[in-house]
């Protein structure tokens, strides 16, 4: 009783703080950010998809009042007050998330979040498009150091950052270290910035279990200025934590296809019709001879 | 007995299977009404199920409601010829027969109004080719199959000395008649050897139909039971839809009782006694299921589960609740009152409380399939506003019609086109009754 109280107090001092939710300040360096693409019919359409994959279960079908009942109620792309957003400030609020709406810099691509702009402004006729300059961290590429046996003796992974043209170390990088799992994927470490010879090293778990031979999939990601991620490394590495996943599918059970249903499952329904229809073909049998019997009079 | 009673027995058993003006005109009004209604179902056909009130949360909505009332109401046949016929209880042989062509009709055509729900029904042989062994839909498939077998089989083989006497005592009438008397009767010379063999056949027919009935029902609770879900997640709805079932068969064969005594003028044969016993059958079938109802809605409503509040809500004082009082009330309890008083049991105020208590037993198993659908666990969200209830369609209420229809169908043509009352049955009865009077 009195936790269930406690939890409405809660709940409805959340309510007011959600209601009374300041508006959503964007810094002034980030406002100004502009796509560093073109917008074209191909970005809207890749855009749509992301949209119809990602946004759309809140913020609906734009134009369509579709969206999702939450407090604050997301806004329908289409809208005025949405539209008057700059490109820099959708593009921080897409990435920062905040509240209810979730941060996507983890799970978008910086070209994903500028294709999902490109296609909600074609619900805005009078928005005319600025581009800006090219990314220039595209020619950074980075490079594992760690051999196999080191890994495994310090479990550290060493990474190298280069520029891709003339070789040369890039410095103060940041870098995170992600492994895969079954549903995506899991950071390792803290974020790490290259020192002067472009080098960095981040700790790997000792218990962070591989696939059946060990192997792990890894990735590095480079934090973008615009506050999103990009992949510069992903590879296999072997450790020695081999995991036999269990299948709940490799035995017979009552969830399984039919070639895996349990035995007596199989018996009684097989056993249960050949009964029912073997009395069933007796009683016809019976019949029969009630003819026969008549017939010889 | 005297010969004459036994060849006025025969007279008046046999006097209503030449079909008459009255029948073909009934039947071409049931052809007509079929045809629109079947117009409906073309319209299904071609466009897909999207002219049904079905959509993705509530997808099983009228047909599979009536699919459940009318397994319901095949049950009928194992309880009277089965239950109280192997019991010694003389009063049913001159209902048996229409227990068991009301049996037979109900299962029949509970097959067909599955395939009603289908989109695709070309694929239902996919059922018997990939069917899992573990999914009660399979079961419920193969289950209907055999029972509307053995219903058949139960109509047919007791009738076969009464289709042998018809032979012989009707040769006015057309010859595809006489021809399917004579087919069916398998030689029927009343030789006691023939007549060991149909009894025995009879008795395990009697004996076999008991499982399969009380399987055929309890299948059908379970796909509902075997799922998670608010109001179906229950143990007790197997025994909860077998007696369920009872009391939609007595209020069908009540009503089927009244209609062939008044057409066919059977008041010689079915009395008012006959009446009186089905309505304390009534009162005793009712009772079980009340008590299955109060175990069912009590047990819930007291605990007010969490998760499940909001369906018993619904029922209790919600969106359903109309319907929920109505059938607990009007189809339950206030027949249970007035069918122990011994005037409500003539047969007119029994046919206007059967009727009461078929139509709730319709209703209740609207009540049992949709309500659930309408509060799933997680929560529906963006889908339009009419994915969150469900309202059966013009084209699904034909479809549900014409699937009555069918029905009355084949009971009027399988009551008109054989003998109603048995024959040999109630002239042996006869016999007896005056042989024990005469020691």
């Amino acid at each position: 009783m009195k936790s269930s109280f406690i939890l409405i107090v809660i709940l409805s001092l959340l309510g007011t703080y959600v209601k009374a939710q300041t508006p959503w300040v964007v810094p002034d360096d980030r406002k100004g950010l502009l796509a560093p693409l073109k917008f074209s019919d191909e970005t809207r359409k890749l855009g749509q998809e992301v949209f119809n994959k990602t946004c759309v279960s809140c913020h609906g079908h734009p134009g369509q009042p579709d969206q999702a009942k939450l407090v604050p109620a997301p806004k329908d792309p289409a809208s005025k007050e949405y539209q008057q957003n700059l490109d820099g400030e959708f593009f921080y609020k897409i990435t920062e998330g905040r509240g209810l709406m979730p941060s996507f810099k983890k799970m978008l691509k910086s070209e994903d979040i500028w294709n999902v702009i490109s296609y909600v402004r074609t619900f805005n006729k009078e928005y005319v498009q600025k581009v800006g300059a090219a990314d220039s961290s595209s020619g950074i590429t980075g490079k594992l150091l760690s051999k196999l046996d080191y890994l495994i003796k310090d479990n550290k992974i060493e990474v190298k950052v280069i520029q891709q043209s003339n070789k040369m170390p890039v410095i103060g990088v940041k870098l995170s270290l992600y492994a895969k799992r079954n549903f995506g994927w899991l950071p390792l470490d803290e974020m790490r910035i290259s020192n002067a010879s472009g080098k960095l090293t981040f700790n790997y778990p000792k218990d962070l279990p591989g696939d059946k031979v060990g192997d792990v999939n890894i990735k590095v990601n480079m934090a973008n200025a615009d506050g999103t991620e990009r992949t510069i490394i992903d590879t296999i590495i072997k450790t020695e934590i081999k995991c036999s996943q269990y299948n709940l599918l490799d035995n017979r059970a009552m969830w399984n296809v039919r070639s895996k249903a349990p035995i007596w499952l199989m018996l009684s329904y097989c056993g249960s019709v050949l009964a029912a229809w073997g009395v069933i073909f007796y009683i016809i049998w019976i019949l029969l001879q009630i003819r026969n019997k008549g017939a010889k009079v | 007995m005297d010969e004459k009673t036994k060849s006025g027995i025969i007279h008046d058993i046999l006097k209503s299977v030449k079909l008459n003006n009255g029948f073909y005109v009934w039947m071409a009004f049931l052809t007509v009404s079929l045809v629109f209604c079947l117009t409906a179902y073309y319209q299904q056909l071609t466009t897909g199920l999207g002219v049904t009130g079905l959509r993705d949360y509530i997808s099983w909505g009228m047909y599979i409601s009536n699919f459940v009332f009318f397994v319901a109401s095949s049950l009928i046949g194992m309880l009277i010829s089965s239950v109280l016929g192997l019991t010694g209880q003389k009063w049913v042989t001159p209902i048996t027969r229409m227990a068991e062509i009301i049996a037979f009709a109900f299962a029949a055509v509970a097959g067909l109004v599955i395939v009603s729900d289908m989109g695709r029904p070309e694929r239902l042989l996919n059922v018997f080719l990939y069917g899992r062994f573990q999914s009660p839909i399979l079961w419920d498939v193969t289950v209907v199959t055999t029972y509307v077998m053995i219903s058949l089989l139960l109509f047919i083989v007791p009738m076969v000395p009464d289709l042998a006497i018809a032979y012989n005592n009707r040769s006015d009438l057309p010859k595809w008649q006489r021809l399917l008397y004579k087919l069916l009767s398998l030689n029927w010379i009343g030789s006691e050897e023939q007549k060991a063999l149909l009894h025995k056949a009879v008795r395990i027919l009697l004996i076999l139909v008991i499982p399969v009935a009380l399987a055929i029902h309890t299948v059908t609770s379970w796909l509902f039971a075997v799922t998670p879900r608010a109001g179906w997640n229950s143990t007790i709805f197997g025994p909860y839809f077998v007696t369920g079932a009872f009391v939609t068969g007595v209020a069908s064969v009540i009503i089927a009782m009244y209609v062939f005594r008044k057409i066919y003028h059977l008041q010689e044969y079915i009395k008012d006694i006959h009446f009186d016993k089905i309505g304390k059958l009534l009162v005793l079938v009712s009772l079980v299921y009340l008590y299955f109802n109060i175990n069912e809605f009590l047990v819930p409503g007291y605990k007010m589960p969490k998760h499940e509040a909001v369906t018993l809500h619904s029922l209790f004082s919600g969106g359903h609740a109309i319907m929920f009082w109505f059938v607990q009330l009007a189809g339950l309890i206030i027949p249970i009152f007035l069918l122990l008083l011994k005037k409500f049991r003539k047969p007119t105020p029994l046919l206007i409380i059967g009727l009461f208590v078929f139509v709730g037993a319709w209703l209740k198993r609207y009540l049992i399939v949709i309500p659930t659908q309408e509060h799933p666990f997680l929560p529906i969200q963006n889908v339009p506003e009419s994915y969150t209830f469900y309202q059966p369609t013009f084209t699904e209420i034909c479809i549900t019609l014409a699937s009555f229809i069918l029905v009355l169908i084949i009971v009027s043509v399988l009551a008109k086109v054989f003998p109603l009352i048995p024959i040999q049955e109630t002239i042996d009865e006869r016999n007896n009754k005056t042989e024990s009077h005469e020691e």
